[in-house]
């Protein structure tokens, strides 16, 4: 029994003495510049966008990151896992955030949106340290610019055309397939 | 008849030639301005006289070459705690042959259009600032060649300016372009270590037990500054790991940054002898350390300052009746040190 204490307390100090080494890193490039620590990036009443962060991790070791949407979950949401690993020494770990803004949205209306991103700390003994970014930004609504309007209307005659033309191909095999049903009926 | 035809042939030419000089006389016609156009490198034609020539020396020397073109650099970013080499590749064309352009005659230089730290960049002040290299040859006068400049972390977001320049081997520009830019994105990023606070044995009743592993050393290694009082720390009460019953609450401990190599035993310790700039901790909520600031800079320099903090932690009181046992994060979770 007194053999295992021991051998509890040489681990667990052996643990402290590694674990104090260990830093964490972490980094986060945004699509925009921030202004007093607020970004900015626009939106349209019923359009969904895309912003791309990306995740870094300039240390030596390994790095898993939760990511989550404090504030503006109502536009806001995380595209894909809320749990990102981040290799050593790397840069360019897409963090995408899918921003959908409301359609009854009014132009000039602000959105804040927090985004936050903290290293996961394995359970252990002892004080760990984690770290942790928070990101501010506002999504403002705008009002579509000649060439999105153009482009919406057509995306729309796009869609259109090709709804009529895969019906009319629809009508013509099944008025084909109809003649060949009465061909042989006759036949027979 | 073959004599007469031999007259003739011989009053056309005359009349020709004749018709030839009138024409280019009158049109103002250069023989050195045609030389000129023809050739970039002539520097001077001497031996004119104003009665007939005499003789003509051309002095000639290697035609300048021209940038034609620059390869599109769109975004680029920071590496965090590093740098990022951010590689420009351009076209010249030499009209005396690509054999006669060397890469090791390119010059890359990068300005942050109102300035920043780390601006300007070049590529060729140092062995390890980049260098150029060839990329291969576009046809037989264009070469198309490459350079790279080293970006560090703490270089400031927004426009960046690009000169490329190409010099002669007496070190004069034969050809410069400044007309690119591209754009350095933010990157928002730090460095906290180390990653688990150690306060030695404290006994229940002790007061100001400070880390024995302080202080927790936070480097900006992003190019966003970030603002007094946006580094924060979300502590959590620390629960006994035999009896969970019993914990130390956050709200004991306290942090200070302390921008020096302090001697003082009761660095990061708030209490109403020292009357300290330490902040509280909140339990589970973050709270903004007083002072605390993360400027945009290089941290190597180790002032506590550029690009840097030292911040102390302290135990102000350990609450009398607790057991002897080990009190951690592990069942309540890690504290975590963030920026906005």
């Amino acid at each position: 029994m007194l053999y295992k204490i021991k051998f509890n307390l040489i681990a667990f100090m052996v643990f402290i003495v590694l674990n104090s080494f260990i830093v964490n890193a972490l980094g986060l490039t945004l699509p925009y510049n921030p202004v007093n620590g607020y970004g900015e990036a626009a939106g349209l009443p019923g359009v969904q966008t895309e912003l791309m962060f990306l995740l870094q991790n300039g240390a030596e070791n390994d790095v898993t990151v939760k990511v989550s949407i404090k504030e503006g979950t109502n536009i806001a949401r995380i595209s894909g896992k809320d749990e990102i690993l981040i290799p050593a020494k790397t840069k360019d770990i897409p963090l995408p955030v899918n921003i959908k803004v409301p359609k009854e949205a009014k132009i000039g209306e602000r959105y804040l949106v927090i985004l936050y991103v903290q290293t996961m700390v394995p359970k252990a003994s002892g004080t760990s340290l984690g770290t942790g970014i928070e990101q501010r930004f506002y999504v403002t609504i705008v009002q579509p610019t000649p060439e999105q309007i153009q482009e919406r209307k057509t995306n729309f005659r796009t869609a259109t055309g090709l709804l009529i033309v895969l019906v009319l191909i629809a009508i013509v095999f099944f008025i084909k397939k109809h003649k060949l049903a009465n061909n042989k009926k006759k036949r027979r | 008849m073959e004599t007469k035809r031999g007259v003739h042939i011989f009053k056309i030419s005359f009349l020709l030639i004749l018709f030839c000089i009138t024409v280019l006389n009158v049109s103002g016609f250069s023989v050195k301005e045609l030389l000129e156009k023809s050739s970039y490198g002539i520097v001077s034609i001497t031996g004119m006289g104003s009665t007939g020539v005499s003789s003509v020396n051309l002095t000639l020397l290697g035609r300048n070459p021209v940038i034609s073109l620059v390869y599109n650099t769109s975004i680029q970013s920071i590496t965090d705690n590093s740098f990022t080499n951010v590689t420009i590749s351009f076209e010249i064309n030499d009209p005396d042959g690509v054999d006669t352009i060397s890469a090791d005659r390119a010059r890359i230089n990068l300005t942050k259009n109102g300035g920043s730290a780390g601006s300007p960049v070049y590529n060729y002040s140092s062995p390890t600032s980049g260098g150029c290299f060839d990329s291969g040859d576009i046809n037989s006068t264009t070469a198309n060649i490459s350079c790279s400049v080293p970006v560090w972390y703490f270089s400031s977001a927004g426009e960046w300016n690009i000169t490329i320049a190409y010099i002669e081997y007496n070190g004069s520009f034969a050809a410069q372009n400044n007309t690119h830019n591209f754009t350095l994105s933010s990157t928002i990023a730090i460095f906290v270590g180390p990653a688990n606070i150690t306060f030695g044995s404290p006994v229940a009743g002790e007061d100001n037990a400070t880390s024995t592993n302080d202080p927790v050393v936070v480097n900006n290694t992003g190019n966003v500054g970030i603002t007094s009082g946006n580094v924060r720390i979300t502590g959590r009460n620390l629960v006994g790991e035999i009896t969970k019953t019993q914990y130390i609450p956050a709200v004991n401990f306290t942090m200070e940054v302390v921008n020096s190599t302090t001697a003082d035993t009761n660095a990061g310790c708030k209490n109403a002898e020292s009357g300290s700039n330490a902040t509280a901790f909140v339990n589970n909520t973050a709270v903004g350390i007083t002072n605390s600031v993360l400027a945009i800079g290089n941290h190597s320099i180790q002032n506590r300052t550029s690009g840097q903090e030292h911040i102390f932690v302290c135990l102000i009181d350990v609450p009398m009746g607790l057991n002897a046992q080990s009190y951690s994060t592990l069942e309540l979770g890690a504290w975590t040190l963030d920026v906005v």
